[in-house]
């Protein structure tokens, strides 16, 4: 009784509410995104770390926060690419962090000093990591392919868990091929990457460290890959994703080639994903099986699920709750802010609670993924099919 | 004119396919001259342990499958509860290493109790929270929040237990000296105790599926919940039970792998949780009898799989110049998931041949 | 057993054989050695008690199931066992008993699912011999068809890219799928309901919908399970008009399972009644609707008592 009228009340509404939008924008081939808002909120972001303190003085996100950002930034590209397997053509990958190992070993086989592929690294090639980054792209997706061709006739919850074994398989290769990539100790030593300069923004008398570089070089980044993203999702490569999520067997019936349709989103998904590795590997400076354990696949699927499957806002605040939040606990700000809660928390004059909150954030990921999917399964900024898709769903219980 | 349906003779494949296994891994024991006898049989002991270890917790996947088509990812870390319960009643009530002989019998009772109790418990809880409301949902949902509880319930042990192991008493000598000479070869107490519990409690769940009213009611529910609920069947109450029952099972399972191999971590449900997934998906996930076997299989498979693939595939490695890439012990773990992938690739249905269909 | 298939008036070309087709599930046998003729332009019908074969006949003609024996061709050339959507692309399309839409796309998207394989803006078309007569080629496939797959990386890059830049040849073909498919949903009458989603739609106008995302495919044969199920009779007269001017305007022929005694006798040209996957009868809809035959395996007089277990 209560369900139905929630139901009703609620979900039915949104909805409608939906529908009618819908209506109004008629989106005949892909939305136009408004180019004008984008550009603006590019330049803000671009901007972040030149913003000075009115009243302090100095910059107000620091090198920390700079560090935090990065991070961020390269979660949501991860998510955006694991978004095409899960969101748009609904295969739930669980082994996500191959792609991404693949793509930092292969940047660190040809840039680390401590590689056993080559006997002296090519680290004094300037253009080495702009070169990589298509074959990345490239030797991504041929991964992509080739783990995807055995899982083609697995669906659902089979698909989750052959994947899972595809990541560990791909650690434990990495671990124990000893002469090929180093074994647990892994590359290292990586030089970092020439990064351009920026001078324009350098107008300030700020200085453009590596870290704002790498800070603006992701943000880019991020906009290239989530343009290529919903150009996929709004074509007719899109669609034919949707249906295969929808219905597989009338998908086929309708003149969809669902495997080569179900290798594309694999290889799409994956090319990101290493993309995201070799990034990672560079700013990172190295390359060890230690980085590449499930807990990467499990935070991308998290952010994914919990922002909203589908949907790019939904993978960017994701990304932000799952992967910020808890390094941003970490710093002297989080513990004064927190500070201001403290009467209302029981224990705080015997415990550090930001840290504990930060240790804890496991605990929290798993509680939040089962919250999420029990009260708001479509996630926190739900794509608008997913909504649609949920709420028949909770019509239908 | 129309004549009714024929039927041609069905094929005991699953069986045919059994035997092929055994005869194919008593030949390869047999024509390897170099290790001899006594590794293998060493390496079989060793895989029917951990095989009987699987098949109890394969059976908690196979019966919530069948009756609702879902896996339940977080098996793998009931287990887990499992084995963390029968720790604390065996060290901190009975004493731990200190443990008087007498009481060492019923400890090990009320441990396997408590740790079905508690896991049956907590997994209601984790049903009606997680599951239960999600049941009309799209395939993904259960399966995440599924992930979800996993995450949760393993990251809390590892908080609880500072990320360290805690080890059980040594109750069962093991080790050279200490184990049952049969002549040809010698076992473990603990090996036996190991086998012959679950074989038993495996026939107890049989005949309790097979021949109970409560058990018709489950194996309705598993053929069709709608029609089960027109006949009078609890439907909720029914899948609650299946969740009980393979719950405690994989509880006593902890209990045991604890009193075996002594360590227990927070961790430690993710691997035996996907090899005996692997182990029910190989007997054909809905099939009872089917996940027992596949969990000896498996078990199996893997001690004897890696000596044997290594055999096999260092020469054709050295051939093609790749030489170094031979399996190291390591790779044991990937033997469950080249099973599971080949199974799945293969065969769907299992080699017993229950019917998963393309709802898989 | 009434007519063999060579005497049915052979005025119009085949377009739809079937030869000896078996099909067997579990030990059950679905269908059984069934000789089966669609003409050219036709509206045909499939008739026969439930579980009589019927659907499985459908999914063996759409490639969701590989037939046992024997063998099916559309205008001549051999289908069986090609997956599904190569026999899409040969052209034929169906529509199922239980509606089967994409439930959470707007109509239009349905739509433009259906007209997918058109609107390719990589392979303008698809070789037309996939699969070709003679076991040999059939079993080793045509060299052309060879050289379709090994360029299937080419193909597979530049779709990506131009997904990616959208140059103009993508926004034209787009457009143009878009228009047609808005030219369909007109012609099922579904006129200003594009943007609805297609769970919300009415049951009868999904079915319509249904309908116009199979034509989106450009059938040759139209193959529909049960189009008035469920319907009242003002709904399926409907449909029937719906039918014949889909016959009759875009000239696609169509071979329908139905229930409903009086849309079958009223639209079908010839019928074909199935019983245990056997052909018992087979005509015009006079000769049909008198058959002995036929008449026991409805009302179960015969020999056949109790339900066959081969699924509808």
């Amino acid at each position: 009784m209560r369900e139905r009228l929630r139901s009703n009340a609620i979900v039915k509404p949104v909805a409608d509410a939906l529908a009618v939008a819908r209506r109004r924008s008629e989106r005949a081939y892909g939305s136009v995104p408004n180019a004008l808002r984008l550009f603006l909120l590019a330049a803000l972001l671009i901007g972040v770390p030149f913003y000075e303190d009115p009243f302090a003085g100095g910059v107000i996100f620091d090198e920390r926060w700079l560090a935090v950002f990065r991070l961020v930034g390269l979660y949501i590209m991860l998510g955006l690419g694991l978004n095409v397997v899960v969101g748009y053509a609904g295969l739930l990958d669980l082994g996500y962090v191959a792609f991404f190992a693949s793509g930092a070993y292969l940047y660190a086989l040809l840039a680390s000093p401590a590689s056993p592929a080559i006997d002296f690294p090519i680290d004094d090639v300037p253009w080495l990591f702009w070169a990589m980054l298509p074959a990345a792209l490239f030797v991504g997706a041929l991964f992509g392919v080739l783990l995807g061709i055995p899982v083609l006739p697995m669906r659902g919850d089979y698909l989750a868990i052959v994947t899972l074994g595809f990541g560990e398989i791909i650690r434990l290769f990495l671990i124990n091929k000893t002469d090929f990539t180093g074994g647990s100790q892994g590359l290292y030593g990586i030089k970092a990457p020439p990064l351009p300069d920026f001078p324009g923004l350098n107008i300030t008398e700020l200085k453009s460290t590596a870290l704002t570089e790498w800070y603006i070089f992701i943000v880019i980044a991020i906009f290239i890959v989530a343009f290529c993203a919903t150009r996929l999702r709004d074509s007719r490569m899109g669609r034919a994703w949707e249906a295969i999520r929808e219905d597989e067997d009338v998908a086929e019936a309708m003149g969809i080639d669902t495997i080569k349709y179900k290798l594309m989103a694999f290889a799409m998904g994956a090319a990101i994903g290493s993309l995201g590795g070799t990034i990672f590997a560079a700013f990172q400076g190295s390359a060890i099986p230690d980085s590449f354990d499930l807990l990467v696949s499990i935070n991308v699927v998290s952010l994914v699920v919990i922002g909203g499957m589908g949907s790019t806002w939904g993978v960017v605040l994701g990304a932000v709750i799952l992967i910020g939040i808890p390094d941003f606990l970490r710093f002297r700000e989080a513990s004064d802010f927190l500070g201001l809660f403290d009467p209302l928390v029981p224990f705080a004059d015997t415990h550090n609670w930001a840290e504990d909150l930060r240790e804890n954030r496991f605990i929290v990921f798993g509680a939040l993924l089962v919250a999420v999917m029990v009260l708001r399964p479509s996630g926190l900024i739900p794509s608008r099919r997913r909504q649609i898709e949920f709420a028949a769903a909770a019509e239908e219980a | 004119m129309s004549s009714p349906p024929r039927r041609t003779g069905k094929v005991p494949t699953g069986w045919l396919l059994a035997i092929a296994v055994v005869v194919i891994y008593v030949g390869v024991v047999l024509i390897d001259d170099d290790k001899g006898w006594s590794f293998w049989l060493d390496q079989t002991r060793n895989g029917l342990t951990t095989g009987s270890l699987y098949a109890l917790i394969a059976l908690g996947y196979t019966m919530v499958y069948g009756v609702l088509r879902m896996i339940n990812f977080a098996h793998g870390e009931v287990f887990m509860i499992g084995s963390f319960t029968g720790w604390v009643v065996l060290t901190k009530v009975f004493g731990g290493n200190d443990m008087s002989d007498a009481v060492i019998a019923p400890a090990i009772l009320v441990a396997m109790l408590a740790a079905a109790v508690v896991t049956a418990g907590s997994v209601i809880v984790i049903e009606r929270i997680a599951y239960r409301p999600l049941r009309h949902a799209p395939r993904l949902a259960p399966l995440i929040s599924a992930i979800g509880v996993s995450i949760f319930l393993q990251n809390l042990f590892l908080r609880l237990t500072e990320g360290r192991f805690r080890q059980y008493p040594r109750i069962f000598p093991q080790g050279p000296g200490e184990s049952v000479d049969l002549g040809f070869t010698s076992i473990d107490y603990i090996e036996i105790f190991l086998i012959g519990s679950s074989i038993l409690m495996m026939l107890a769940l049989y005949l309790f599926v097979q021949r109970t009213k409560m058990g018709v009611s489950i194996r309705a529910v598993a053929e069709d919940q709608e029609v089960s609920a027109l006949m009078g069947v609890n439907v909720n109450r029914v899948i609650a039970l299946t969740f009980v029952i393979g719950a405690a099972l994989a509880g006593v399972a902890g209990v045991m792998y604890g009193l075996w191999l002594l360590n227990i971590k927070g961790t430690m449900g993710f691997l035996p949780g996907i090899k005996a997934f692997t182990a029910a998906v190989l007997g054909g996930i809905g099939n009872i009898p089917g996940a027992m076997a596949g969990g000896f299989l498996i078990g199996l498979a893997e001690s004897v799989g890696r000596e044997q693939l290594n055999s096999v595939f260092n020469p054709v490695l050295h051939w093609i110049g790749a030489g170094g890439l031979g399996l190291g012990n390591e790779w044991k773990d990937v033997v469950a998931f080249v099973v599971l992938v080949g199974v799945l690739l293969l065969r769907p249905t299992g080699i017993f041949g229950e019917v998963v269909g393309k709802r898989a | 057993m009434t007519s063999p298939p060579e005497t049915s008036a052979p005025a119009k070309p085949a377009i739809f054989e079937t030869h000896s087709l078996t099909k067997r599930f579990e030990g059950v046998v679905a269908l059984s050695n069934l000789d089966l003729t669609v003409t050219q332009g036709s509206i045909a019908g499939l008739i026969g008690p439930n579980g009589a074969g019927k659907t499985t006949l459908f999914n063996v003609a759409t490639g969701f199931y590989a037939p046992d024996e024997g063998s099916i061709s559309l205008g001549g050339k051999h289908i069986g066992g090609l997956r599904p959507h190569s026999i899409t692309a040969l052209g034929i399309a169906r529509t199922f008993q239980n509606i089967r839409l994409f439930a959470n796309m707007t109509a239009l998207e349905n739509v433009l699912v259906g007209q997918h394989m058109h609107a390719d803006f990589v392979a303008r078309a698809t070789p037309e011999d996939l699969d070709t007569d003679g076991r040999f080629w059939a079993r080793l496939g045509h060299p052309k068809r060879w050289a379709y797959r090994i360029g299937f990386p080419v193909r597979a890059v530049w779709e990506v890219l131009a997904t990616l830049g959208r140059p103009g040849v993508v926004q034209e073909t787009e457009r143009v799928a878009v228009d047609r498919s808005r030219d369909l949903l007109g012609f099922v009458g579904l006129q200003g309901r594009h943007n609805e989603i297609a769970r919300n739609l009415p049951y009868g106008d999904q079915r319509r919908l249904e309908l116009a995302r199979a034509l989106a495919t450009r059938p040759k044969l139209l193959l529909l399970d049960e189009p008035t199920a469920g319907m009242n009779p003002q709904e399926s007269r409907e449909i029937v008009h719906l039918i014949r001017s889909i016959r009759d305007e875009l000239g696609t022929t169509v071979l329908l399972i139905e229930h409903h005694m009086h849309v079958v006798m009223g639209v079908c040209e010839n019928i074909t009644v199935l019983d245990y996957g056997q052909k018992i009868a087979e005509g015009p809809p006079e000769v049909v609707r008198s058959d002995k035959s036929v008449i026991e395996a409805y009302l179960g007089t015969g020999v056949g008592s109790g339900n066959g277990s081969a699924g509808g």
